[in-house]
């Protein structure tokens, strides 16, 4: 299959607290993003220092990894609700075009 | 501009913040009421807290003062504190001496308070007094008889349905804006956007006035969060501000008036009572640390040597009494560590449901059941007596409450129920025997055992029964390396989880495990002397270098705080030749339990009377008794955490205010078991210290009221009367009595025995632990009794040496105690 004949979406990751993934999925849910992966307790410098990942008895403060690949034509407005999660909660969100081979897989109607 | 649904949802999730961390009553976890503030500074968070809701975050000024004058905060605490927090002008003298500016006033409202506000009235009361019906309607578990009709639809989709006929609307917002409920969108999310608009909240106001929504009802708010979802606040929100709406206030909404101040500055009230709160610290931060560098009052206690068994209990400050009676009695070893013993799992009883028993920061992996250890047939009897019992509990509520019924039921049971009810009350442990031997009797007990999962193979799914082989090494490796037991090991190791017991008490968790989610750890004890009792787990610990010897039998038990007792648990399971063994520590587990019973008895209201007698069984009346509103003082006057080797507490009295953790720092140069403390209990910890804290400083907002007027409502919690908000935090009788404070609120002193290079090190890696501690909510020492002493943890990351020794004298270990004459809080010692 070549480059040509898959199908833009947009990509959007976002990096969390712990207590706080439960609202990011909740707000895929609601913009009916089909899916999406979390990757917990993952580890990384920030712009208020440095998470260790390994948390051993420690869920909720641990940082957590969430993406999601959805039609463009829904991106904004997840990206929209995302940032209003964002302003008032400690985080990070990135957004990228990314090219998928079954659209239909990622909520493309 | 209009938000979206989406985004007014998404504002919606993140005003959320505003409300306390709560479970329900009959799993009570201490928890943080302010921690959506966290990334604030104390000062700053508690000038927020008083702008969006009046609430208080300190004591007043006049309790200080009182401090002050009773001796329990020293002139020279103050004037260190003035030197540390002062600003401006603000010096010694003014603190003593001048005016008393008050709590700042609250500043953010919403539409409906705003009305109140300028034009009188009792608007936004009245709203939540409708709403907080609903509420308790679309969350009843089970205790109502009649189900709220459309429950399914949630509660704005219920509330849509039926509000057109609720009478309590009508006289809200009359017929007509009754009849426009109708109206509005089907979908929460898309009501809430339409509501924003029509009520003229900016753009950048809107999470900002859901926060002040939220903060109206935050009992039922907070529990509409946690068992309905952010869909149940969306439809939280969106009924307040419908009815806001609806009620039509005639004034336009005052934007700056939803605005919290920000970077104004703290408040020149809020600077002095921190600034007094600083000086109650440091007296108790160097009367602490005295205490640590004095010789121990027990040298007996605290001289080590060879031991016939080691007794591992949770860092609970309640069992410090117990480990330090049990040292008293003869050659054991204690070791502290976190109630839930490293398991992160859900637990099953062998008759009720998995539930988890972990602390809330931390997620369940795993499922443990209690299974049959012995004759099944014994079992299956012990089952279907079980289901009969169960029958005969449901007839006797339906009985009660059916319509009618109640009549009936008296005729009928009234002439046994009422002399119970009259032993009940005159002989309460008389009462608790017969109704203890009617259950025996009714379901017999039998040999049962924590299934952990299998010895090799099994299953992989996503959620297993019990535990695979390799995460039964993990986790039994994690537990051992964490508290530091990983040679020497003693014959008999005893893991001993506690609970309450107490009678007629809504409260009951909050007496039980905060590091089992508010439940009794014995079923995490069991779990994990089965693991290490498995000669695969033992194989697999030797491959990681821990050899546990042959001679070594682990064994659970459970320490019954309310009582002092200890109860072994899986005896069956103890081979023979370590039963005498047990037998021995048995015998002097209850000596120290006696102990410790009467020494706690003399700390309870009327537990040391003029010409009563101080008793254990004065404990054990307590448990049974059905009107006693302090069966015990649970956690009360907690104020420090000592994270390091028990040589560094042996010996001296702590007074049952400091959580104890074993940690070795020599055998953790990498501070990897120093990190998880840090990560893990410090924090469970904090929240406990803070729920204690805030419910003593605002009883009234951060408090559930006092305990006879406690009406339980939906099975989750507790109303004071007959309506209003559901409660949270403690309840009065947890922190004072009589009027007179008990609790002494401090934010949490962490006392490591550790190199302070090593500590900075970790907290450079968890930004978690160094907002906390950089913002003020807990206070960190570090270093040891050796020639380096003490230094505590500034802000701003540097070290000022504390305690002996240093430029600031310390007092003697003594003044503590002296020095609060008068203060209630000494009674409790």
């Amino acid at each position: 299959m070549g480059r040509e004949q898959l199908t833009r979406m947009t990509r959007i990751e976002v990096v969390v607290a712990g207590e706080d993934a439960g609202a990011v999925q909740e707000l895929f849910t609601s913009a009916e993003a089909t899916g999406f992966t979390t990757v917990s307790n993952v580890s990384g410098r920030g712009h208020d220092g440095y998470h260790e990942g390994r948390l051993l008895f420690n869920d909720a403060d641990a940082l957590t990894l969430l993406f999601t690949v959805v039609p463009d034509e829904r991106a904004d407005e997840l990206i929209d609700a995302l940032g209003a999660l964002l302003e008032v909660r400690t985080g990070v969100m990135f957004v990228s075009e990314t090219a998928v081979g079954r659209p239909g897989y990622f909520g493309q109607r | 501009m209009t938000s979206s649904p989406a985004v007014v949802r998404a504002r919606a999730l993140a005003a959320t913040d505003a409300l306390p961390p709560t479970f329900p009553i009959g799993t009570f976890v201490a928890a943080n009421p302010l921690h959506g503030l966290e990334h604030h500074t104390f000062e700053d968070a508690a000038a927020v807290a008083a702008a969006t809701s009046g609430a208080r975050s300190f004591l007043t000024e006049r309790d200080y003062r009182e401090l002050y004058a009773s001796g329990r905060i020293g002139a020279d605490d103050l004037r260190r504190a003035v030197r540390r927090r002062g600003r401006g002008s603000l010096g010694v003298a003014s603190l003593l001496d001048g005016d008393d500016p008050g709590n700042v006033e609250r500043s953010v409202r919403t539409l409906s308070e705003q009305a109140d506000h300028r034009l009188g009235g009792d608007l936004a009361d009245r709203i939540d007094a409708v709403l907080a019906t609903w509420c308790a309607a679309v969350l009843d578990e089970g205790q109502a008889d009649w189900v709220l009709p459309h429950r399914e639809l949630g509660l704005y989709g219920a509330w849509r349905r039926l509000a057109p006929r609720d009478p309590g609307l009508r006289r809200l917002v009359g017929r007509a804006g009754r009849r426009r409920v109708v109206d509005l969108p089907e979908q929460a999310a898309e009501a809430l956007s339409v509501l924003v608009a029509a009520i003229g909240i900016p753009e950048h106001l809107v999470t900002d006035y859901f926060r002040a929504s939220l903060r109206r009802l935050p009992g039922w708010a907070a529990a509409l969060s946690r068992t309905g979802g952010h869909d149940a606040v969306v439809g939280f929100l969106a009924i307040r501000l419908a009815l806001e709406h609806l009620a039509r206030p005639e004034l336009d909404l005052d934007p700056d008036q939803v605005r919290p101040p920000r970077g104004t500055g703290v408040p020149a009230a809020i600077e002095r009572l921190a600034v007094w709160q600083e000086a109650l610290e440091l007296g108790y931060r160097d009367h602490l640390l005295a205490v640590l560098s004095d010789p121990p009052t027990d040298p007996g206690a605290a001289a080590g040597g060879p031991v016939e068994a080691t007794v591992v209990v949770c860092i609970d400050v309640r069992s410090e009494g117990l480990r330090r009676h049990l040292e008293e009695t003869g050659p054991y070893a204690t070791v502290g560590f976190a109630g839930f013993f490293g398991l992160p799992v859900r637990v099953a009883a062998l008759d009720g449901d998995p539930v988890p028993s972990c602390p809330v920061i931390v997620e369940p992996r795993a499922t443990l059941i209690e299974v049959p250890d012995g004759d099944l047939r014994d079992a299956q009897r012990r089952q279907d007596r079980h289901g009969a019992t169960e029958a005969a509990w449901d007839a006797r509520h339906e009985a009660k409450t059916a319509p009618a019924a109640p009549f009936a039921f008296a005729e009928a049971a009234g002439w046994v129920l009422g002399p119970l009810a009259a032993i009940n009350t005159l002989a309460p442990r008389a009462a608790h025997r017969l109704r203890r031997a009617v259950r025996r009797r009714a379901e017999p007990q039998i040999p049962t055992r924590m299934d952990v999962g299998p010895d090799v193979g099994g299953p992989a799914t996503s959620d297993p029964v019990g535990m695979l082989p390799d995460e039964q090494v993990l986790v039994a490796h994690g537990a051992l390396t964490t508290m530091g037991m990983t040679s020497d090991f003693a014959p008999l190791v005893m893991f001993c989880g506690h609970r309450s017991a107490t009678t007629n008490n809504p409260f009951a968790a909050a007496l039980d495990c905060g590091a089992c989610a508010g439940k009794a750890g014995g079923p995490n004890a069991r779990a994990l002397a089965e693991l290490l009792n498995r000669p695969s787990v033992r194989a697999g610990l030797a491959d990681s270098g821990i050899a546990v010897p042959e001679t070594t039998w682990f064994v659970a038990a459970e320490h019954e705080t309310t009582t002092d007792t200890v109860q072994v648990l899986d005896r069956h399971r103890v081979p023979a030749s370590h039963r005498e063994r047990l037998a021995s520590l048995e015998a002097d587990l209850v000596v120290a339990g006696e102990r410790l019973a009467v020494e706690r008895m003399g700390a309870l209201p009327g537990g040391a009377a003029p010409g009563r007698i101080v008793s254990a069984g004065s404990a054990r009346r307590r448990s049974a008794d059905w009107a006693e509103p302090v069966p015990e003082w649970g956690l009360v006057r907690n104020a420090a955490v000592v994270v390091g080797p028990r040589s560094l507490t042996a010996g001296r009295d702590l007074q049952r205010r400091v959580f104890l953790h074993s940690h070795d720092p020599d055998s953790d140069p990498d501070g990897v078991a120093l990190g998880t403390i840090l990560t893990g209990p410090l924090v469970v910890g904090h929240w406990i210290s803070s729920q204690y804290y805030f419910s003593t400083v605002d009883p009234d907002r951060h408090g559930a009221g006092t305990k006879p007027l406690h009406n339980v409502v939906a099975g989750i919690g507790v109303l004071e009367g007959p309506g209003g908000d559901l409660r949270v935090g403690l309840p009065l009788e947890s922190v004072q009595f009589a009027g007179e404070r008990v609790h002494e609120p401090m934010r949490l002193l962490a006392v490591v025995q550790a190199p302070r290079d090593r500590l900075d090190r970790l907290i450079s890696r968890n930004a978690a632990v160094a907002r906390l501690l950089d913002n003020g909510w807990v206070r960190l020492v570090a270093g040891s009794n050796g020639p380096d002493g003490w230094s505590e943890r500034l802000r701003d990351g540097t070290w000022e040496p504390c305690g002996r020794g240093s430029d600031a004298s310390a007092p003697s270990a003594g003044s503590m105690s002296g020095g609060s004459t008068g203060d209630a809080a000494t009674e409790v010692q």
